[in-house]
């Protein structure tokens, strides 16, 4: 089994995990995820007024964007492509009608009723000219790009850190987890779990990770009371409500931790409708229904003994 | 010179009735064109006009806001089927590559270096 030193710390409004097998190079490598994440802050929050996507929510006219907003937006519009939709950054107005309107951590848990729900803008109405960064956001459409920014700060995070020590390097970022560099010869050992805060010895399994990155998705945690209903920051564009499916969280391993933060979100939406789609891609897929009873589809290795996960309770 | 009169009823009534109906002829030719004229015109007038003629419109379309910029409001407990992309937009061409990740996933155990989990 690998040695290896880790370090946790709050970023983007989670816990971060960096681990690196060299312990004299985790102070580099957390410093270097730190500043990744903190530019990423700065491009996608849409918590921050002063965010490069909160003055693009605010312009009304045409705007460039550059960097890491423009590639944030590049690959939201393309998962929206690639999902048909199901995974859409135009539901900023949906999940703020929901109550999800400001940083979770100061989010009122319990609130009066939702009294309206709007549908995702489209996120086909995004005028997006990728050669000269010039974006068009149509009247009444907000982006939000939480359920792709965070699986790609995490993917860049890594992949800095890689560079930056010259050694292997595992960073979690809320559960979503990327790695990069030279890995263990076992694999980076990740446990997959309902919450990624869970202890080693909570319902869940152990894989090996060699490349890439594994993302969970959960109606389970990120979730708040209005009008006694349990709402969560997974919306289904298509109505506007928090999407309501059979599946209550969703894990998935693929060459990108974006990748896997883009199935294992649609596959909540989704649902079961979603196995075709999941197999035919060849990744590995765990989901828990709301039963509590663990699936797995793709090339997820089956277990001998498996547990249902609990609900992680606010 | 003088024109040779002719004092016969009939030819003179012939000849008139032959240029009464030259200049007939001639009314309903310049009346068809000048209908042709501002038919044209006023076709081209609107958006939508064609020619067999004139180079076809640029196929990327130019980035302004679509006239329907407001979300609709989703009716409680509907699930309206997720709308597929038009053609009138600029759509990203980029491509997410969405594979296995290289060497799989294994099983396995013992202290974990990560958690994937929801936050």
């Amino acid at each position: 089994m690998a040695e290896f030193s880790s370090h946790d710390f709050a970023a983007l409004g989670t816990g971060v995990t960096v681990t690196t097998l060299d312990r004299h190079a985790l102070d580099t490598a957390v410093a270097e995820v730190r500043m990744e994440l903190d530019a990423f802050d700065r491009a996608c929050s849409r918590f921050r007024d002063d965010s490069d996507l909160e003055q693009l929510n605010r312009a009304g006219v045409p705007t460039r964007v550059h960097g890491i907003l423009h590639e944030a937006l590049d690959y939201a519009l393309a998962a929206a492509a690639a999902t048909d939709g199901v995974v859409d950054p135009t539901i900023g107005t949906s999940v703020r009608l929901l109550g999800y309107d400001g940083d979770f951590a100061s989010l009122d848990r319990s609130g009066p009723p939702v009294i309206r729900v709007e549908r995702a803008g489209g996120w086909y109405m995004v005028a997006f000219d990728r050669e000269s960064g010039v974006v068009s956001l149509p009247k009444g459409i907000r982006l939000d790009l939480g359920a792709t920014a965070k699986a790609l700060a995490s993917d860049h995070s890594a992949a800095r850190a890689a560079r930056a020590i010259g050694g292997g390097v595992l960073v979690s970022v809320g559960g979503d987890v990327a790695v990069a560099g030279a890995p263990p010869d076992c694999g980076w050992t990740i446990r997959v779990a309902e919450h990624h805060a869970a202890p080693d010895d909570a319902p869940g399994e152990t894989i090996s990770l060699w490349q890439g990155g594994v993302a969970t998705s959960t109606t389970t945690v990120r979730r708040w009371l209005r009008g006694g209903d349990w709402q969560h920051h997974i919306v289904d564009p298509a109505t506007g409500h928090a999407a309501a499916t059979a599946w209550r969280t969703v894990t998935v391993a693929a060459s990108t931790c974006a990748a896997a933060n883009v199935v294992s979100t649609a596959a909540i939406v989704r649902g079961p409708a979603a196995v075709p789609w999941i197999r035919s891609l060849g990744v590995p897929c765990r989901v828990v229904d709301v039963d509590g009873d663990v699936h797995h589809f793709g090339t997820w290795p089956t277990a001998d003994s498996l547990h249902p996960a609990g609900v992680d309770e606010l | 010179m003088g024109v040779m009169a002719n004092d016969d009823p009939l030819a003179n009534r012939d000849r008139a009735l032959r240029r009464l109906s030259g200049w007939t002829v001639a009314a309903l030719g310049g009346g068809c064109a000048l209908t042709g004229f501002f038919a044209a015109q006023a076709a081209a007038g609107f958006t939508g006009s064609s020619s067999s003629n004139t180079t076809p419109a640029a196929i990327a379309p130019t980035p302004t806001a679509p006239a329907a910029t407001v979300p609709t409001q989703a009716a409680p407990g509907t699930r309206p089927r997720v709308a597929t992309a038009p053609t009138t937009t600029l759509a990203p061409s980029k491509q997410i590559p969405i594979q296995p990740p290289q060497g799989g996933v294994q099983r396995s155990k013992g202290r974990s270096a990560g958690r994937s989990g929801g936050s």
